[in-house]
């Protein structure tokens, strides 16, 4: 989004997006590199928040294009991909975080949280595709 | 509205029902072991909180435009703002719990009896948070 002169705000608006989307992008890079540092094996709950940190990165990404971006361009498209994507992604590993606390404090012992990781890893891309042919 | 409200809602919905039922289960074990962990379970509403905090002005956006297409400026700047700092909320609230927990697990091992098995508790599946 490049501030055009005939929309009310909109180098206030443009200002706003780049600082926000500034500290998101630092915040999601902070926040990896203290998943980073947690030694192996890491726990199932640590590689949601990795997931969920991921997501917030390529979303950061996505809001840091949007504001280089000019028209219908190919830039527009790949911005349009990693938005819809991370967007999805965000919210669905931050549901699968409250399901996965959910079940584990409700199916004690024969639940297993890495299972229920790896089938939320499997889930997501499938999500994703899907959601992006319906936009 | 239709294709981004819609997840966002029933995310939230999902995350706020499944945390609110982590609240029940946890009321009802016993208070001897709530003081032992020291654990404020309404602690936990931050996830759900910082989900609806970071998508809120999304939605009211998303509303607002449908019903007038020439919205005001603020509600824009206020989605700008918020949701599109999701990444720096989140590393805020982790880093924050994070040393929370820290501090909670330094005071527990000093405080817990030697006869206390967290495992054996339904506790310990806490741990997971």
């Amino acid at each position: 989004m490049i501030p055009n002169s005939n929309v009310e705000g909109a180098y206030l608006l443009w200002i706003l997006d780049l600082i926000a989307t500034i500290l998101s992008f630092l915040g999601s890079l902070l926040m990896l590199y203290f998943c980073y540092k947690v030694p192996s094996p890491r726990a199932a709950s640590l590689k949601f928040i990795l997931a969920v940190s991921i997501a917030d990165l390529f979303y950061s990404i996505a809001n840091i294009l949007s504001n280089f971006e000019t028209s219908d361009g190919p830039l527009c498209y790949v911005e349009g991909v990693i938005r819809e994507s991370s967007f999805i992604l965000t919210i669905f590993f931050s549901t699968c975080t409250a399901v996965a606390s959910h079940k584990v404090s409700w199916q004690r012992g024969s639940f297993s949280r890495s299972a229920f990781f790896i089938l939320c890893a499997i889930v997501a891309p499938i999500l994703c595709i899907f959601m992006s042919i319906l936009a | 509205m239709a294709y981004n409200g819609i997840p966002i809602i029933l995310g939230l919905a999902i995350i706020l029902i499944g945390y609110l039922r982590i609240i029940y289960k946890i009321k009802r074990l016993p208070i001897t072991i709530r003081e032992q962990i020291d654990l404020n379970m309404y602690s936990l509403l931050i996830y759900p909180a910082v989900l609806v905090i970071t998508f809120l002005p999304s939605i009211i956006d998303h509303i607002v435009g449908i019903f007038h297409p020439e919205r005001p400026v603020w509600v824009t700047a206020l989605r700008m703002s918020i949701t599109h700092s999701i990444g720096f909320i989140n590393a805020v609230m982790y880093i924050r719990l994070r040393n929370l927990n820290q501090k909670k697990k330094k005071n527990s091992f000093a405080e817990t009896p030697s006869g206390f098995d967290m495992d054996s508790s339904s506790v310990s599946s806490l741990s997971f948070l």
